[in-house]
């Protein structure tokens, strides 16, 4: 799978280059408009940050220079300006997703992942991990082929996890990526707690191993590998 | 007081003093010129009457009457007065049935032979008569000009403080956060000029440090999103790492804590920023039931968590608003309800024709209701709230021009949204 970055700011390049690459992803990055236009239309990425200010052009042109070839390449758009035009107009030229800045890079991967099987699997949009198959178009897990019946919470708080396998994720990333804007309104992120402990409960009691591990004072871990 | 109405009044105060002394004074000197006039009458028909007196028989009688000349004779031995005077009197006219006033001029006259006092009659009427009329004209010019100054300081003002009162109308309905162009129509009079200009000077003074002022709170929210988002990154690559002890887990838990706030903070300062840089222009009727609803549906598993009872209490009632500028604002009234309350505690949400009652269990604001929509205001013992949450909340009220309180009543925080 190939991303690639277009965002001037090298440092925060670096990161989410570093990050995705824990992934498997092959990341490449462009600092300005004419590497950005450049590279899509040598290469073909599987998906593509844009941030929308970029020095030497916008980042909506290279959207539309995007959706022009029609190779399919998943659209993210990542900025710092919050706004609803920026938003719409993006969303409306073919961006499939938005994210301000700052945003959490669990976060960031959960999106890339969930974009490229909407564009790739066309269609059927499941997907396994070992005993665990996830249909993302209606909603519905099976573990062994069993169904489990999880609350909008936990499907969202599972889903999370499968993409951040193997990853640190913060209470503060949890709780924005399942309540969103509403995340502020806990006293503590410690409720979060009640909500794994169900999804892990309903995940051990089908058969399934006991992936998610604490980590202290800081999230939970989803572990590829619970035994090792 | 008006100025219009000042000025009139003294004008006409004015008026009214100059023509009633001058009225007065008129009165005195024509009834004085008129009875000069017939002084002078008198004493020239009495030189000729006395010179017809010395024709006289001795056989005259002793007093005549003549009622046609006025002529009054009356035959003495010796004079009552020595020196000819005037003086007024009434005489019944039998002709007309009606007394008339009279000047009356008395004097001796000695023919040698006999001695007579002599009183010639002349009488006033017509000229009383012609005084009353002077006086009565005099009145009806005097009405005449106060109205026509009246109205012509009317019409004066009317004109002359026309660019006045279209200066004052544009300051009065300028609106600093509208950020349009100030400018004023140049008068022909030179003294509301020069006003006009002073005027535009301070204005775009205060316009140019308002936009700084915005800039600069814009830009700066702006610019540090990017070192945010670069910090936060940096933080959560760094807590991948395989071999982290607990020590610096915990150290990287704090830091990322305080990135996220700091985020969070800068969030609501740009979105301060942009309801007051009316960024939110769009506007449609907003179903408030709705979204009270969707919010309340939202916030379900929080509230299960809390144990909090909920009782909403929603008529449908729709909005001409911004509906992103909707949903902030019941998101925050409502996320504020559920902070601020206690486990077990309840929250009330009612919506009228004409408010929004939000209220909530829990112990009274510690700050006074009038602070409470301030920026970075907070009580101490909520570490998580940032203190904006009521701001952006007063500031969307403040710009569909409703009004929002805060009360503290019977045991429950009380936040009522008047439409």
């Amino acid at each position: 799978m190939k991303i690639l970055i277009i965002e001037d700011e090298l440092d925060l390049a670096n990161s989410i280059e570093s990050y995705l690459k824990l992934e498997g992803y092959v990341c490449e990055k462009a600092a300005d408009y004419a590497e950005a236009s450049e590279k899509i239309n040598l290469y073909r990425y599987d998906c593509a940050l844009v941030d929308i200010n970029i020095p030497g052009g916008s980042g909506l042109t290279i959207i539309r220079e995007l959706k022009a070839l029609k190779n399919n390449c998943g659209i993210i758009i990542i900025s710092a300006r919050n706004s609803i035009d920026d938003r719409i107009e993006g969303l409306e030229i073919g961006a499939d997703d938005y994210l301000t800045k700052p945003f959490n890079l669990s976060e960031l991967n959960a999106r890339i992942k969930s974009v490229i099987r909407r564009i790739q699997f066309k269609g059927d949009n499941t997907f396994e991990f070992n005993e665990i198959r996830v249909d993302a178009q209606s909603f519905q897990v099976w573990v062994h082929n069993k169904e489990l019946s999880l609350t909008k919470k936990e499907y969202d708080l599972l889903i999370f996890f499968l993409a951040n396998k193997n990853r640190v994720l913060t209470k503060e990333s949890i709780g924005e990526h399942v309540w969103g804007d509403y995340a502020d309104t806990l006293d503590s992120f410690d409720f979060i707690y009640t909500h794994i402990k169900n999804l892990r409960k309903k995940l051990l009691a089908n058969g399934a191993l006991d992936y998610i591990k604490t980590v202290y004072g800081l999230g939970y871990k989803f572990l590829a590998n619970p035994d090792t | 007081m008006k100025l219009l109405n000042k000025t009139s009044l003294i004008i006409i105060t004015l008026t009214l003093f100059i023509f009633f002394s001058g009225g007065v004074s008129f009165f005195y000197l024509i009834r004085s010129l008129i009875n000069q006039e017939t002084d002078r009458e008198l004493i020239s028909y009495s030189n000729n009457l006395v010179g017809e007196m010395q024709l006289f028989e001795k056989t005259a009688p002793n007093s005549i009457f003549i009622t046609e000349n006025n002529v009054e004779m009356k035959r003495v031995d010796s004079f009552s007065f020595t020196q000819a005077f005037f003086s007024d009197t009434i005489l019944f006219d039998p002709r007309f049935n009606k007394r008339f006033p009279h000047r009356v001029y008395s004097f001796p006259a000695d023919l040698g032979f006999r001695k007579y006092e002599v009183s010639v009659y002349r009488s006033t009427y017509q000229s009383e008569k012609l005084i009353e009329r002077i006086v009565l004209s005099l009145t009806v010019m005097f009405i005449l000009l106060i109205l026509s100054l009246y109205f012509l300081n009317r019409y004066l003002f009317k004109r002359i403080w026309d660019d006045f009162f279209y200066t004052l109308d544009k300051i009065r309905s300028f609106e600093i956060k509208q950020g349009r162009e100030f400018y004023l129509k140049d008068s022909e009079i030179e003294e509301f000029q020069q006003l006009n200009q002073a005027i535009i000077k301070l204005m775009d003074k205060i316009r140019q440090d308002y936009r700084n002022l915005k800039d600069f709170t814009e830009n700066a929210s702006h610019e540090l999103q990017t070192p945010l988002a670069i910090m936060q990154s940096k933080i959560e690559l760094f807590l991948q790492q395989d071999d982290l002890k607990e020590e610096h887990l915990e150290l990287l838990s704090g830091l990322y804590e305080a990135v996220n706030r700091l985020a969070q903070m800068n969030r609501a300062l740009i979105l301060l920023t942009k309801i007051e840089n009316n960024q939110f222009p769009e506007k449609e009727a907003v179903a408030l039931h709705e979204r009270i609803d969707y919010h309340v549906d939202q916030l379900q598993a929080i509230m299960e968590e809390k144990e909090i009872q909920l009782k909403v209490n929603t008529k449908a009632l729709f909005k001409e608003m911004s509906p992103a500028l909707a949903d902030i604002l019941l998101m925050n009234l409502i996320k504020n309800a559920l902070r601020h309350n206690d486990r077990g505690g309840s929250v009330e949400i009612e919506l009228s024709n004409d408010k929004l009652i939000v209220q909530n269990t829990g112990a009274p604001s510690e700050l006074p209701a009038e602070k409470l929509f301030n920026r970075f205001t907070k009580s101490g013992k909520n570490k998580e709230s940032i203190g904006l949450g009521l701001a952006i909340v007063k500031r969307i009220v403040d710009l569909y021009d409703w009004k929002i309180d805060y009360k503290f009543e019977e045991g429950k925080n009380k936040f009522i949204l008047h439409f």
